[in-house]
């Protein structure tokens, strides 16, 4: 097949009619900036072929420029095995195709169908966009965007490559029947499965709801039977229910017993009528002897009360008159003893006296004598007195014990020195023996001894002078020390007036033993002077003195009456009083008595009192109960009260025993319930009336629709759709069946066919991938690439190595169609953009090989990329 | 002498839930118009009274559709109906019966209870109704209990197996054969076998009157009985059926046997009134069996009320010429081999093989044909 010219008006950017013309056999390259519409040519050209002149699909609309509204024209001249045709299409308005060749013009469908038989493709869809059925020309005429990707060729490339293949792999393919019946068959199992998950569709799956909605329908309609056919047992026992129910109400053994109870009660209740009118006039006449009997026993009691009373009051008088005797009689008995005791206190009153002067007289006695004591008392004391201060002065020379003691340390201390002295002294006895003067150191001396203690010189006037010296040294300190020893001495001699210490001793004993004197002297005085009572003189010697002193020594006239008897007179006087005594214990006696009689009196008039009221008031009682009633009609009255009594209590009697045989109310009772029976069983009984009424309603509603008839038919239809149901999936079944084995022999064919494919293809690949096998799938679709054992999937090479493996599948392709004799032109669009300087002249070179065998034409905007490849030059600017 | 019909298992209401709605109201027709047919055969011979012996209605609860239109057909009758339920219908309180009873017109009368029943001077109903759908007990029994004055005819009507046929002990409501002996019944008439059958001289099943499944071809039928006292009764069979359903079964050996088999078919019966359970049997070719299939659903199937069809049993053996029709060689050949060596193979998946070659087979030959044309 070779283009030859294009002509566009109102496509797309080409709104002034373009022809572009000039391509020739080989390689053609259209060079063209971008955007000057080589693609639109390529659009134009595929629209001219493919896209049906009356078809309004987006795509057509598209085709018009945009904002106009004319009609897109195209025409194109091609030639096929050497005859011309030309196509010319003009779309939307007044659309139409013509086809002009050697054998003349056709029109619109005619043409396109001529066209389509002629170029080996079939009738598009309404859109025109399925690839599947643009044939060859659809597979190599490659738009820039699907250059780039490496996809299986269309069925009729297949179908037609595959018989190409028929003789070389030995297998004829019937493949336009195989592909008629998978087509049917994939259509005939749609009806049943979804093709990819096997998911029932169409009738399958309208058989399986139907199924289950016939299951549904099956159960509600049992469901329903069911309900009914429980409502008529139901119905039935509530029927039966009522039946027994109606047959105990209407029972005439118990409306007789009802009866026979009602009678019972009657004569019970009469009975009972009977027993309390006897009860109560029992009552009343126990009543009315009562009362008989109780007045009876209060007149007696009054009675006998009053006469109580006066005899009480009897006694009580007597008493009274006996007690106010008595009461005089002691009285008189006080008199008397008062009288007696006044006597005896008379007498008592005289012995007293004489008594009292006796006793003056003892006294005056006794006053005289104890003067005289004491008068001989203060002799005596006077006489001690005396020698007590003669002791006196001898006492006051008494030296103290300090006094003595120190005296005594002294006059050891000078004796001490005496001797020191004497050990150093000379003792001299001087005795004179006549009148001479003597004079010692120069001074008169008298005789005596001398200690000297220092030469010493000893003149006797005109008679000698003695000079005597003591032999040792230390005789003067002895000496000064006896002089000071001496003089404390005589200081303190002097100072007691005393000339030694022995007569110190001696005056210190003398004064002691004069004060001891002197106190004993004086205990004696105190010992003198005891005291005088008559004389009311207190002990001691100051008192007697004073007592002495006043009293006159002569006034002492004691009369002499020895005669004086106080003893006797005491005696007197002693009996006298007990006389006294006596008299007054009798008098207070009498008085005790008088005074108990007249207590005893006093009480006995009360109880006279008491007993006067009581039998006052009691006899008021009696007479008015005498007033009241007579005794013996009352006494009358209760016997025949009690007559009556015991009548009643009989008639009692026989009334209790009539009611025995019939308890009121235990009849009743039993009445009672069986009233109560009969009533809860006319209640049941409408109950159950009101659920029959309403199972037969129901019953009557439901029957006349036939449920058992429903059910029935549901489960048949249940069954009827279980058989369709599986004999759908049987013919389901089959189905996939048929069409998996189709599948898969087709596919198995599809792989028989591959190998030629390969090994075309492979020569192509050697020269850009040396050393490596393409591989195709069952689509014939370059998949993998087998490199130096590893195999890759043509989808992770390169993008550039994709373009060209798909450039060069296009082209072992279309040489497999070539052999098989259709027309085959490829036109590639901007093509190996993406290609490396090196696969580029690869590329090119297989390209220019290639157009020697086919017309290939390429649009490029890279007029340099593509200048050293030779071929015919096209330019888009040839316009009319 | 009384004049009676016998019938029994009208079985009415029956839903026939497996069939297209148009034979479905056909069958349901045919049933109600069988009282009609019942009438007049009793006009024509004279009946007065018109026994069935229980199964009235299919079930225990059909329409009011059906009941009233079946009582008003009897009703606008001269004749006395006697109606006893039957296991199908049997008797329970306030249900079936009850309607019944309440629209029955004063000619039809219910025999739900095993009472005598006069039916006219001198000639009286034993009925032995059911209560329950199966009992293990003889319902005739009681028939020993019902007097009836002497001299007088004693019809007894019952419903359930002759205990010689019913076989197994687990058979219900059995019935001694020579109950009609036993019971002083001078006949005894019983449903529930839907075929016609004379159990002895005074002992008789009528069958159905309207036949209502497969498995019997004759065609429905009540008993006209002259009934004598003390002596056998005359019976007639009568036949009142207006569907035949036929059971064939054809054995084809070649594709013309089947044109041999239906002009058999045909002349025996009306097919318009027949519905047929058909099986095919035998082995043909592939080719065959599919002109066979579609000669059989396009024609006798349309021609009869129905046809069930089963062609399981006839066997294609795919010729050469079968497969070569399918494709001489090519992809479709390689498919039509393996798929007939699976079917030979049998097995579950041969069936499933063998509808498939069919299916290609037919898809072929219309891909062909649509090619040629």
């Amino acid at each position: 097949m070779k283009l030859l010219s294009i002509e566009l008006a109102n496509f797309r950017k080409f709104r002034e009619p373009i022809t572009v013309t000039g391509f020739k056999d080989g390689l053609n390259i259209v060079v063209e900036p971008n955007e000057t519409g080589k693609s639109t040519l390529l659009e134009a050209l595929r629209a001219a072929f493919f896209i049906r002149h009356s078809a309004k699909s987006e795509l057509v609309r598209s085709f018009c420029p945009f904002g106009d509204d004319v009609a897109p024209k195209i025409a194109v001249a091609f030639e096929i095995d050497g005859a011309r045709w030309r196509i010319e299409k003009q779309f939307l308005k007044a659309p139409y195709a013509a086809l002009t060749g050697p054998d003349g013009r056709t029109g619109s469908d005619a043409a396109e169908d001529r066209l389509q038989t002629l170029l080996g493709f079939e009738k598009n869809n309404n859109r025109g966009n399925d690839p599947e059925v643009r044939g060859a020309l659809g597979l190599l005429w490659v738009e820039q965007a699907s250059a780039l990707s490496l996809e299986a060729p269309n069925r009729l490339v297949r179908d037609n490559i595959r018989s190409a293949l028929e003789a070389e792999v030995g297998m004829v393919l019937g493949g336009r029947r195989f592909e008629l019946v998978t087509a049917r068959i994939e259509e005939a199992y749609a009806a049943y499965r979804t093709g990819k998950s096997g998911k029932a569709t169409g009738k399958l799956a309208a058989a399986e709801a139907a199924l289950e909605s016939a299951a549904a329908q099956r159960e509600a309609t049992a469901a329903t039977l069911r309900a009914y056919e429980q409502a008529l047992s139901h119905l039935e026992d509530a029927r039966t229910a009522k039946r027994l129910v109606e047959r105990d109400l209407a029972d005439p053994e118990l409306a007789e017993r009802r009866r026979q109870l009602g009678e019972d009660l009657k004569i019970a209740e009469t009975a009972q009528l009977r027993l309390s009118n006897a009860a109560a006039r029992h009552g009343e006449t126990e009543a009315a002897l009562r009362s008989a009997e109780q007045w009876l026993q209060r007149y007696d009691a009054a009675f006998r009360a009053t006469v109580r009373c006066a005899e009480t009051l009897a006694a009580a008088d007597g008493i009274v008159s006996e007690r106010r005797a008595a009461n005089a009689a002691a009285l008189d008995a006080v008199a008397e003893k008062r009288a007696i005791v006044a006597r005896v206190r008379a007498r008592k009153i005289e012995a007293e006296a004489a008594l009292d002067r006796a006793r003056a007289i003892l006294l005056r006695r006794e006053r005289s004598s104890a003067l005289q004591r004491a008068r001989a008392q203060l002799v005596e004391v006077h006489r001690i007195e005396a020698l007590v201060a003669e002791r006196e002065e001898a006492a006051q020379l008494a030296i103290g014990e300090d006094a003595l003691a120190t005296l005594a340390m002294l006059d050891r201390k000078a004796t001490e020195a005496r001797i020191l002295f004497a050990a150093g002294a000379v003792g001299v006895d001087i005795a004179l023996l006549g009148d001479v003067a003597m004079q010692i150191d120069g001074e008169g001396a008298s005789a005596g001894r001398r200690d000297l203690v220092r030469p010493t010189e000893i003149l006797l006037h005109n008679v000698a002078r003695i000079v005597v010296t003591p032999p040792s040294v230390g005789g003067l300190s002895a000496e000064a020390n006896l002089r000071s020893a001496d003089e404390a001495l005589t200081a303190a001699l002097k100072a007691l007036d005393v000339r030694t210490y022995a007569a110190a001793r001696s005056r210190a004993e003398r004064a002691l033993a004069a004060a001891q004197e002197i106190a004993s002297l004086k205990r004696q005085v105190e010992t003198l002077c005891p005291g005088e009572l008559v004389l009311k003189l207190a002990p001691g010697s100051a008192a007697l003195k004073a007592l002495l002193g006043d009293l006159t020594d002569a006034s002492d006239d004691v009369a002499d009456d020895a005669g004086i008897d106080v003893a006797a007179l005491d005696a007197t006087l002693q009996a006298v009083r007990e006389e006294e005594s006596v008299a007054l214990a009798h008098l207070e006696s009498a008085q005790l008595a008088a005074h108990e009689q007249e207590k005893s009196l006093v009480q006995f008039q009360a109880e006279r009192a008491g007993a006067a009221r009581e039998a006052e008031a009691s006899n008021q009682s009696l007479l008015a109960m005498q007033a009241e009633a007579d005794r013996d009609a009352t006494e009358q009255a209760r016997k025949d009260a009690s007559e009556e009594l015991a009548r009643r209590a009989e008639a009692l009697e026989q009334a209790r025993q009539a009611t025995t045989g019939f308890d009121a109310e235990r009849i009743r009772k039993s009445i009672a319930n069986i009233d109560h029976e009969q009533v809860r069983g006319r209640e049941e009984r409408l109950e159950l009336a009101a659920r029959i009424a309403s199972l037969e309603t129901s019953i009557a509603g439901d029957g006349p629709k036939g449920p058992a008839t429903m059910a029935s038919e549901a489960a048949e239809r249940e069954q009827a759709a279980i058989t369709r149901l599986a004999r759908l999936v049987e013919e389901a079944d089959a189905l996939q069946l048929l069409r998996k084995t189709l599948r898969e022999v087709g596919d198995e064919t599809s792989r028989t066919f591959l190998g030629p494919v390969t090994r075309r293809a492979a020569r192509y690949v050697e020269r850009i991938l040396p050393g490596s096998t393409p591989m195709f799938n069952e689509e014939m679709n370059l998949t993998r690439i087998a490199r130096g054992g590893t195999v890759e999937a043509s989808s992770d090479l390169s993008r550039g190595t994709q373009e060209q493996l798909a450039v060069l599948t296009r082209l072992a392709f279309a040489d497999l169609l070539l052999e098989k004799g259709v027309p085959v032109s490829l036109i590639l669009d901007d093509p190996l953009v993406y290609s490396d300087d090196a696969r580029f002249e690869a590329m090119t070179d297989i390209l220019v090989e290639a157009a020697a065998r086919m017309q290939v034409i390429l649009f490029t905007c890279r007029a340099k990329a593509f200048r050293h490849v030779s071929g015919h030059r096209i330019a888009l600017g040839a316009r009319d | 002498m009384v004049k009676i019909v016998h019938t029994a298992d009208w079985q009415l209401g029956k839903p026939f839930g497996g069939f297209p709605d148009e034979v479905r109201a056909a069958l349901a027709e045919a049933r109600l118009d069988m009282i009609d047919r019942i009438a007049d055969a009793a006009m024509q011979n004279g009946a007065g009274h018109v026994l069935v012996a229980g199964d009235v209605f299919d079930n225990i609860e059909p329409g009011d559709r059906v009941l009233v239109q079946a009582l008003s057909r009897m009703g606008r009758t001269a004749l006395q109906w006697w109606l006893m339920p039957g296991n199908h219908d049997h008797a329970r309180a306030g249900g079936l019966w009850s309607r019944v009873r309440s629209k029955a017109p004063g000619n039809i009368h219910v025999a739900d209870a095993a009472e005598a029943m006069m039916l006219e001077d001198g000639a009286w109903l034993l009925p032995a109704p059911l209560g329950h759908r199966r009992t293990r007990d003889d319902p005739t029994e009681q028939f020993d209990d019902m007097a009836t004055p002497a001299g007088a005819v004693r019809i007894g009507l019952a419903h359930g197996s002759i205990t010689e046929f019913g076989g197994s002990s687990e058979a219900t409501n059995l019935i001694p054969p020579d109950r009609a002996r036993k019971s002083g019944l001078d006949y005894l008439a019983l449903g529930d076998w839907h075929g016609h059958l004379l159990v002895n001289a005074s002992t008789a099943y009528s069958g159905t009157p309207e036949v209502d499944r497969f498995g019997r071809d004759e065609a429905g039928s009540v008993i006209v009985a002259d009934v004598l006292a003390g002596g056998p009764p005359r019976l007639e069979r009568i036949e009142t059926g207006r569907f035949r359903w036929l059971t064939r079964q054809w054995e084809l050996a070649q594709a013309d046997d089947l044109a041999r088999e239906l002009q058999a078919f045909n002349a025996s019966c009306s097919p318009a009134q027949t519905l047929l359970d058909l099986s095919l049997t035998g082995s043909l070719s592939l080719g065959d069996r599919v002109s066979v299939l579609r000669r059989i659903e396009d024609g006798l199937a349309h021609e009869v009320r129905w046809l069930e069809l089963s062609s399981e049993g006839l066997l294609a053996s795919p010729t050469d010429d079968d497969l070569a029709n399918i494709d001489v060689q090519g992809t479709l050949a390689v498919v039509a081999e393996r798929l007939r060596a699976a079917a030979a193979a049998g097995g579950p998946g041969g069936l499933s093989a063998r509808a498939a070659l069919e299916r290609l087979y037919v898809e072929a030959l219309r891909v062909r044909d649509e090619a040629s044309a």
